[in-house]
């Protein structure tokens, strides 16, 4: 069938309808020559005047309507915001802290190099002034189970605390001395290397103060020493500290602490026979 | 209609160089149309079709001469054969070959089942009492709004042709509508 031909049973169908009336009611204006034809029109023509479908995602790719997010700059903002309030709630916080000294050494140190606080070396009314020896441990709190004896010693030996120092409240805890309680995390990490490498603690790290005399002034010089370096000892049947049989802290009158390493140059023969024990035994603990 | 058209004309010519507002504002001019003709078809899925329509569309505006009206009609013309192919792959269907067996002889018979799609019973039924060729022609005269020219380039046909079955269509739809005393509200 070429274009342009109708069908056979077209041929036999009624044309009633003449030209004129047929572009008038496809036109929409027929309604005076039939108007029920006209309303069918009309309801025909009503389909083409649905909504628009939804586009699809390609079509909304190129219609550019895809990134369309009529929110989301206030949902930006919104969340900006909240990020903001809660970093300054943060970052107050933090400043709170630091200023009330309460926040970790190594968080202190680095937050007064802001000039916030004060580092976590210093004392709040002097150089000498003590601090409470909180990066210590158990140690600096009482005797432990495994430092029981340790800390025993340190209370029976009562002469080497600096003056101005704060005593004990607690039976067994350490007198904080200036140089003892100064360097409350750097002698943490002096004792763990101490006990990892077998060097004593004060060859590692040094604290701000003027180091001891012990040879000349054994009973003003401040001790640094802790009951941690004489818990290696405690094996060898006596603690470093104690290798003489007396006190931990330098009760000797010559050692400055057994286990501080001050002893390698200061201490007597039996004393750095003990360290020399102690040092074999580090190795094998 | 003429400011209409000079606002498609404007959308036209924003689509040829790739701006996304011509293509939006085509879309929303033509896409109801375009689904309403297709689901007069009797099409599967009219709005899925008609995204496919105007992405083919889209993709090539950049080749269609003249003002917006000459767009329409070649737009229609895209789901005028979107429509058709889609009827050749649904009969290729073998269920819907046995349920198309009684009515083979009218061609495109494939869209009678799909009319019950259709919101208004009245519309289909009109629809149905309609030769596919008459109903290509009333579609593309009546939803699409094409003139007799443009509706015979898209159904491939003379005008005269275009005349004579737009005059026999609606004659059928006229004793469709005696028969049934049906009149639509």
């Amino acid at each position: 069938m070429s274009p342009g031909d109708v069908h056979g049973d077209e041929m036999n169908e009624p044309t009633d309808v003449d030209e004129a009336a047929a572009d008038a009611l496809l036109a929409g204006s027929g309604q005076e020559l039939d108007p029920a034809l006209a309303a069918a029109v009309l309801a025909i023509r009503g389909l083409g005047t649905s909504a628009p479908p939804p586009p699809s995602d390609d079509l909304m790719q190129l219609m550019g309507t895809a990134p369309k997010r009529p929110n989301a700059p206030r949902r930006t903002r919104r969340w900006q915001a909240k990020i903001g309030a809660a970093a300054a709630v943060v970052i107050g916080a933090t400043g709170g802290l630091a200023t009330a000294h309460a926040l970790p050494a190594p968080m202190q140190d680095a937050i007064s190099r802001l000039g916030i606080g004060r580092p976590a070396h210093s004392h709040p009314s002097g150089s000498n002034a003590p601090t409470p020896n909180r990066a210590a441990g158990p140690a600096a709190l009482g005797p432990s189970s495994t430092e029981k004896g340790i800390g025993s010693a340190v209370v029976g030996a009562p002469t080497t605390t600096a003056p101005g120092s704060r005593p004990a409240t607690r039976p067994g805890a350490v007198p904080s001395t200036a140089a003892g309680s100064a360097p409350n995390s750097c002698a943490a990490r002096a004792k763990h290397g101490a006990v990892l490498s077998g060097v004593s603690a004060t060859q590692t790290c040094s604290p701000p103060v003027p180091a001891p005399t012990p040879l000349t002034a054994p009973k003003t010089t401040t001790s640094t020493s802790t009951p941690t370096t004489s818990t290696i000892a405690s094996p060898n049947g006596g603690s470093n500290a104690g290798g003489n049989g007396k006190s931990n802290a330098g009760g000797n009158g010559k050692s400055n602490a057994g286990g501080n390493g001050k002893t390698k140059t200061v201490g007597t023969g039996r004393q750095r026979r003990s360290n020399r024990s102690t040092a074999r035994l580090v190795p094998m603990l | 209609m003429t400011q209409i058209l000079c606002r498609l004309d404007l959308a036209l010519q924003r689509a040829r160089e790739g701006d996304a507002r011509g293509f939006d504002e085509l879309y929303r001019a033509h896409a109801g149309a375009v689904a309403g003709y297709l689901r007069a078809r009797n099409v599967s899925d009219p709005d899925d079709l008609a995204n496919e329509v105007f992405l083919r569309a889209f993709r090539t505006v950049h080749t269609v001469q003249g003002d917006a009206s000459r767009f329409r009609s070649w737009l229609f013309g895209i789901a005028h054969n979107a429509a058709i192919d889609e009827a050749r792959h649904r009969r290729r269907q073998p269920v819907q070959q046995t349920l198309r067996a009684e009515h083979s002889d009218v061609g495109g018979d494939v869209e009678d089942e799909a009319l019950r799609h259709i919101e208004s019973d009245l519309v289909r039924t009109l629809l149905e009492s309609l030769a596919p060729d008459q109903r290509d022609v009333l579609l593309l005269r009546v939803v699409g709004d094409l003139s007799v020219a443009q509706t015979a380039a898209v159904v491939d046909k003379s005008y005269e042709a275009v005349k004579a079955l737009q005059r026999r269509g609606l004659a059928a739809l006229r004793r469709t509508l005696q028969d049934r005393e049906a009149v639509p509200q």
